[in-house]
């Protein structure tokens, strides 16, 4: 057992922090702004400057509020942002097996279109999620992408790049 | 009175001549299609529509696309219930407790109740249309800037105080998705803000990119997580789709009172379906009190802001037949579509055009009923989408994200904008800050920046232009009463203990 404060309350620390950090850099960023002759009152800085302040004042008082609950609760280990939680999966495990196959596959669509680059992101996910089921895996992540490729593409006519660049014939 | 129940006889003659009952019914079907897509709303779904009518007479086009309209918003408010996306800003708030009930497995419950919400509040409010669109219009015009910027600062302090396990974190979201809407070219000096020197950003960040993100692919990443963590749980689909006789009782009256507020705020320009909607949710909480825990999946959290919707829907109607401004951006593409076909809305479209104004607003009476016939059939079949197993279910809703997002400016950068929308909500999650206020705040932001600098370029700077009018006054009031009654809200404990949303989002209310 380990004396430490609840999770929540580190949280909550973290978000004060954090609000107080985005709303210094961004007033820093309203005072920068270059305001031509203004055809208003008050130009295009004035209330970005104000959100900068009321963003610090929040954090500020989200942090003071917090400070002063500070009677630690008992628990067996803090949920950091680099521990590993319930299930004992870290942040890195869910970066690597979500956010960057997600990512990737955003950074893909350009290159491989959205046919190849969706049937490649379903199958590495489904293949994660799904180990033992190879078969099915394969056929959602063929069939899935050309399903939802031809309801938009074809049926709704909306321009989305299906195919890579070579093979739609500059299309 | 007796000239408006002869006007909508002859309407009625117009909307259900067999050519315009099928517009209609291909309207409110097409609707339903496109809203059910993420990043398709009503507003694109109109615009890509419009091609497709250009052949036709402008009354059958018009009478199709108001289809589209209301189709739609229903559609929208099915992916908010099912998978937490919602189609239309509008739908945001549907998403608080229509989500949760389907993950208690009441997901044909809160589609049904949707779907009779959306009919009621939609047949009210083209009752009061058809009843008082020309007195409103001089009441539309009432409100000036420094009125609006009270009303959108009397939104966003509801949403901020109602929405998460503190208040202040809500603020914190708002203040952070007002700020997300300043990133762009300033429409008034041409002065470029936030962009970091990146050419995409010069025209802003669309709020549906940030809605996808947000919302669809956060909830995707969060969900993932969970089944990764084995905590996710399957839906099961608890009884008939349908509502329990308590369901009935408990909507009635939050239904009624959101098809009044919803017609009501949506008569004024701008304001639209998100602010009617974030008004009757407060009002609903502010009610129940302590009896209900909204945001855990409360059947009136659905009812009230679906019926709001829709009764805004008929609304925004009047400023845009009687005086030509649209209400909100689809509204706005509904106008484009008015003057393609060389109808000029304004005061004097009663007298020159009636039949057409009266077949629009009769076709809105048919629409809403065909919505309905095709919707109810249709509910436990889109229930039964919950049925397919979340691991296939959640990477096919990132890929149609995807999609979704691409289709709106056919733009790639707006695909890395919506995974960085997605990591980003996935945080808000971890760290408990609530992403339905952010969004609702990147919405709203433009109308409150630019009614914040014209109030103070009419009163020269003096800020006393918001205390000037009895409306300003009150809505400030009630802005203060929120903020301060929000302090009394029981909140989440700060010992630890899960805070009501994660609580909802990994399913520990089954």
């Amino acid at each position: 057992m380990q004396q430490s404060r609840s999770p929540l309350i580190t949280k909550d620390r973290g978000v004060a922090v954090g609000a107080v950090l985005i709303g210094a850099a961004y007033l820093i960023e309203a005072m920068r702004i270059d305001a031509p002759v203004a055809n208003d009152a008050i130009g295009p800085s004035t209330f970005p400057k104000l959100l900068g302040v009321l963003l610090i004042a929040s954090g500020v008082t989200l942090l003071l509020l917090r400070w002063r609950r500070v009677p630690a609760a008992t628990t067996e280990a803090v949920d950091g942002p680099s521990s590993a939680g319930p299930g004992g999966v870290s942040i890195r495990a869910v970066a690597l097996y979500v956010l960057v196959p997600a990512a990737v596959y955003a950074w893909l669509i350009p290159l491989l279109g959205f046919v190849i680059a969706s049937m490649g992101y379903l199958a590495v996910v489904l293949w994660k999620f799904r180990p033992n089921r190879t078969v099915a895996n394969i056929a959602i992540s063929v069939a899935s992408p050309l399903a939802i490729g031809a309801l938009f593409g074809v049926v709704l006519s909306v321009p989305i790049p299906l195919w890579p660049y070579v093979m739609s014939g500059g299309v | 009175m007796l000239d408006v129940f002869g006007n909508l006889a002859g309407g009625f003659q117009t909307a259900l001549a067999p050519e315009n009952l099928w517009f209609v019914f291909l309207g409110v079907f097409m609707g339903m299609i496109v809203g059910i897509l993420p990043g398709l709303g009503s507003t694109a779904g109109i615009a890509l529509l419009i091609p497709l009518t250009l052949g036709l007479d402008p009354t059958s086009a018009i009478i199709m696309l108001a289809g589209v309209y209301y189709g739609s918003m229903y559609g929208g408010a099915v992916t908010a219930i099912l998978i937490n996306t919602p189609g239309e800003a509008s739908n945001i708030v549907t998403t608080l407790d229509g989500y949760p009930l389907a993950r208690r497995g009441r997901a044909g419950a809160a589609l049904a109740v949707a779907a009779i919400s959306s009919f009621i509040g939609g047949t009210i409010g083209i009752i009061l249309l058809s009843l008082l669109a020309s007195p409103l219009s001089s009441v539309a015009v009432s409100f000036g800037p420094a009125e609006y910027f009270c009303l959108v600062l009397f939104a966003m302090t509801a949403i901020a105080s109602l929405m998460g396990s503190s208040p202040i974190k809500g603020i914190i979201a708002v203040l952070i998705g007002l700020m997300i809407a300043t990133i762009g070219t300033d429409l008034q000096t041409g002065a470029l803000r936030y962009t970091l020197g990146v050419p995409d950003l010069q025209s802003g960040v669309d709020f549906l990119i940030a809605a996808i993100g947000l919302f669809s692919l956060g909830e995707v990443f969060s969900a993932l997580e969970d089944e990764m963590r084995a905590t996710g749980k399957p839906i099961k689909l608890k009884g008939r789709a349908w509502l329990t006789r308590s369901d009935f009782k408990r909507s009635v009256k939050p239904v009624g009172r959101g098809s009044f507020l919803g017609f009501g705020v949506g008569v004024l320009p701008g304001a639209g379906g998100v602010i009617a909607t974030i008004m009757s949710y407060a009002t609903e909480v502010r009610i129940a009190g302590r009896r209900r825990k909204f945001g855990t999946g409360e059947i009136e959290g659905v009812a009230a802001p679906e019926a709001a919707n829709s009764g805004s829907t008929a609304g925004t109607m009047v400023p845009l037949l009687t005086l030509g401004i649209p209400g909100s951006s689809a509204s706005a593409v509904l106008l484009g579509a008015l003057l393609v076909y060389g109808i000029q809305p304004g005061p004097l479209l009663f007298d020159q055009q009636p039949d057409l104004v009266w077949g629009v607003i009769s076709s809105m009476y048919v629409g809403n009923v065909v919505l309905l016939i095709l919707s109810l059939p249709l509910v436990g079949a889109f229930a039964r989408l919950l049925y397919i197993p979340r691991t296939i279910l959640l990477p096919l809703v990132a890929v149609v994200s995807m999609v979704g997002a691409y289709s709106l400016n056919n733009r790639f950068s707006d695909l890395y904008m919506v995974v960085f929308f997605g990591v980003l909500g996935w945080g808000f999650r971890k760290l408990d800050i609530p992403v339905g206020p952010m969004v609702l705040a990147l919405v709203l932001g433009p109308i409150m920046e630019s009614t914040f600098r014209q109030a103070l370029t009419i009163s020269e700077g003096s800020p006393s232009i918001f205390v000037d009018s009895w409306i300003s006054i009150a809505l400030l009031l009630l802005a203060g009463l929120f903020m301060a009654l929000s302090v009394r809200r029981p909140k989440a404990k700060v010992d630890g203990t899960e805070s009501e949303p994660e609580a909802v989002r990994s399913g520990l209310d089954d």
